[in-house]
């Protein structure tokens, strides 16, 4: 995300521009890849590689479209959006790769205990205690609620088995 | 005809009002009362969340539920719109302008009752207008070819694009990364494996759960986390008596009427969606108001006509779903997905081989929406309290859930990190006003897509020109072309005219 506090059209029709270059881009690797799907010769026609080069046509060319547009399309702050308060961002993207490294290793309910205070704590919480204190116990009843109701096997707290 | 259906109809209300078929419509009416009335989720997140917990249950219960979860999802969004002025679905745009000026005067309790009593009628008439409608469009869908089901998709994808959000190309872009997702994994006809990149979890294919929660959840999340917004949100305190005046009665049911006959034929084309209809609902009744100079202070009219609009264009939404299997709105592609989890594909043939399903499922819509008004006009006053969950709990909750959710589809962290992924780009498309909706439904479409389009070919011993040739099949196409490009001729000329 390119625009800032100061972002003025330029900045924000970069950000427009950056999109459109990487839809283009995907659907450059994506016809790549497409040509490298082998292929057996009776289903040379119809086979597995029309439709994939059809999408990968289209985001091409609606990259290229995209990029045409930029230079009118609203940049976000010029749409009423405040500007993007990067720390909440950090905050709230912290809970969930936390989640994701640690669930296996600490268990459901710590690790989404985390990921709630930590999201809490994005959206300006500052009670980092009563917020965890929370999110453990909701953590706790949909943990039990997916064992012994749904049987699912979540990972258990290490050590207590729970 | 008609008797058959209403035979199909009175089989399918033995379904619904049996003790269990009640039962899960009212969890189904609460989940979406609940969903509809907190910010940042709404049906098509709790419909996908669900996915994986419904696995083992009868799917005629399943769907029952999903379509409480549905239509509540609808009355609780206006509730929210009304008295906190953040229309939780696009939708409910129109309610949020004037429904809020109604409760800032003091006539909060009359918009909410002629939003609720609004969405009930016109609930329940489009919803008999779909028991009508679907068997003749079954009859229609019964000729359809692989040629005829690939141009209808077509349509369907290029409507949703020019639709639903601000300008064409971003829908196409949202629309493009859908289909270009559903291409990941094993092509079912050959057996070959298409951009995995030789990680082995790809094989099966991006799970359309972890898309959906990553565009709504985390997406939704970073979006408003990002937004900072200081302060607390004004909620208006339900004020003014429950039940509507004799003048409010008389000022309400016009409107109502003429929102469900804009809205159901809105839904039920394959353009979709519910905010055309609710703004054309909107210009309507402003115009036919006998008290002008109250739009834009808060007219009853101008919540009871787009608030019918809305519902009806929600019942309409369920005709192509149902007969043809073609989602229009993330919420149907949601329900197209459900399906296919119980490898049942809807179109014409379901009505034959699950007619109790089917059935079930339309006659649990009217009883749905019998509960919802009782849930949402004497209770209103209760769901408003889920209003005052602080924002830092509501958003951790949401994204708890939403992990659990993921996890579980195939206990696997990876797709914790795919939903990631996903959220940021649901961030920037939320950021740069690029539509959510199309790309949950090139993703789940577009694999059905791709197979009638090989079907067709491998029919016309791979000419193209089958898809032109077909009258029907080119009529669709014409269509399609004209949606993306008519507008783009019509501003040209205007432009070439003012210039």
């Amino acid at each position: 995300m390119i625009d800032q506090a100061e972002g003025g059209g330029r900045r924000a029709s970069l950000g427009h521009l950056v999109i459109a270059a990487a839809l283009a881009l995907l659907g450059i690797f994506m016809l790549w890849e497409t040509f490298s799907i082998p292929v057996a010769v009776t289903y040379a026609r119809v086979g597995p590689r029309l439709f994939p080069g059809l999408v990968a046509s289209g985001l091409i060319l609606n990259g290229l479209w995209l990029a045409l547009e930029a230079r009118h399309a609203p940049n976000p702050i010029a749409m009423g959006e405040p500007p993007v308060y990067w720390p909440a961002v950090a905050w709230v993207s912290a809970g969930i790769l936390l989640e994701a490294a640690l669930l296996e290793r600490i268990g459901f309910v710590l690790s989404a205990t985390l990921l709630f205070t930590f999201t809490a704590r994005g959206f300006g919480s500052r009670a980092a205690l009563r917020d965890a204190a929370i999110g453990f116990v909701l953590s706790l009843i949909a943990y039990l609620g997916f064992t012994y109701g749904l049987d699912l096997n979540l990972p258990k707290i290490p050590l207590l088995n729970f | 005809m008609v008797v058959e259906s209403v035979s199909a109809l009175i089989n399918g209300f033995s379904v619904a009002l049996a003790p269990l078929g009640l039962f899960w419509a009212f969890i189904g009416v609460c989940l979406g009362t609940l969903v509809g009335v907190l910010p940042g989720i709404g049906p098509a997140l709790t419909v996908a969340l669900l996915l994986p917990v419904t696995l083992k249950l009868d799917p005629t219960y399943a769907f029952i539920m999903f379509a409480g979860i549905y239509y509540g999802g609808m009355y609780g969004g206006s509730t929210t719109a009304i008295l906190l002025n953040t229309p939780g679905e696009s939708s409910s745009i129109i309610t949020a302008v004037e429904g809020n000026l109604m409760a800032r005067r003091g006539r909060g309790a009359s918009a909410l009752a002629t939003a609720a009593i609004g969405s009930f009628v016109a609930g329940t008439l489009a919803t008999l207008a779909l028991s009508l409608v679907a068997p003749l469009i079954v009859n229609l869908a019964l000729r359809f070819g692989p040629a005829e089901y690939f141009s209808l998709m077509v349509l369907a994808f290029t409507t949703v694009s020019a639709v639903l959000g601000e300008s064409l190309p971003r829908g196409l872009a949202s629309l493009l990364f859908g289909l270009a997702l559903g291409l990941i994994g094993i092509d079912l006809q050959t057996g070959q494996a298409r951009f995995t990149m030789g990680i082995p979890e790809l094989l099966d294919g991006i799970d359309i759960v972890v898309v959906a929660v990553g565009l709504f959840a985390v997406g939704e999340t970073l979006y408003m986390a990002a937004r900072h917004l200081s302060g607390k949100d004004e909620i208006i305190p339900i004020s003014g008596s429950i039940m509507m005046t004799r003048e409010e009665w008389a000022r309400s049911w016009k409107p109502w009427l003429r929102g469900t006959v804009l809205g159901f034929p809105f839904g039920a084309l394959p353009a979709g969606g519910a905010e055309i209809p609710t703004f054309l609902s909107y210009m309507v009744e402003k115009r036919l108001t006998k008290k002008p100079e109250e739009f834009g202070k808060g007219a009853i009219e101008g919540v009871a006509g787009p608030e019918a609009a809305n519902n009806a264009a929600a019942a309409g939404v369920l005709v192509p779903l149902l007969t043809l299997g073609l989602p229009t709105s993330a919420t149907a592609a949601i329900m197209l997905a459900a399906f296919q989890q119980y490898g049942l594909q809807p179109g014409p043939l379901l009505f034959a081989n699950a007619p109790q399903l089917v059935w079930g499922l339309i006659a649990s819509l009217y009883v749905g929406n019998t509960m919802l008004l009782v849930l949402n006009l004497p209770l209103a006053g209760i769901w408003v309290r889920l209003l005052a969950i602080p924002r830092p709990l509501l958003y951790g909750g949401i994204l708890v859930f939403a992990g659990l959710g993921t996890y579980t589809l195939n206990n696997s962290t990876l797709d914790l990190v795919i939903l990631y992924i996903i959220g940021v780009i649901g961030f920037v498309m939320r950021r740069y006003g690029f539509p959510v909706a199309p790309a949950i439904i090139g993703l789940i479409l577009g694999p059905l897509a791709e197979q009638q389009l090989r079907r067709a070919l491998a029919i016309s011993q791979g000419d193209l020109t089958v898809f032109v040739t077909e009258p029907l099949s080119a009529a669709l196409l014409v269509i399609a072309a004209a949606a993306l490009f008519g507008p783009l001729i019509w501003r040209w000329r205007q432009t070439r005219r003012t210039a």
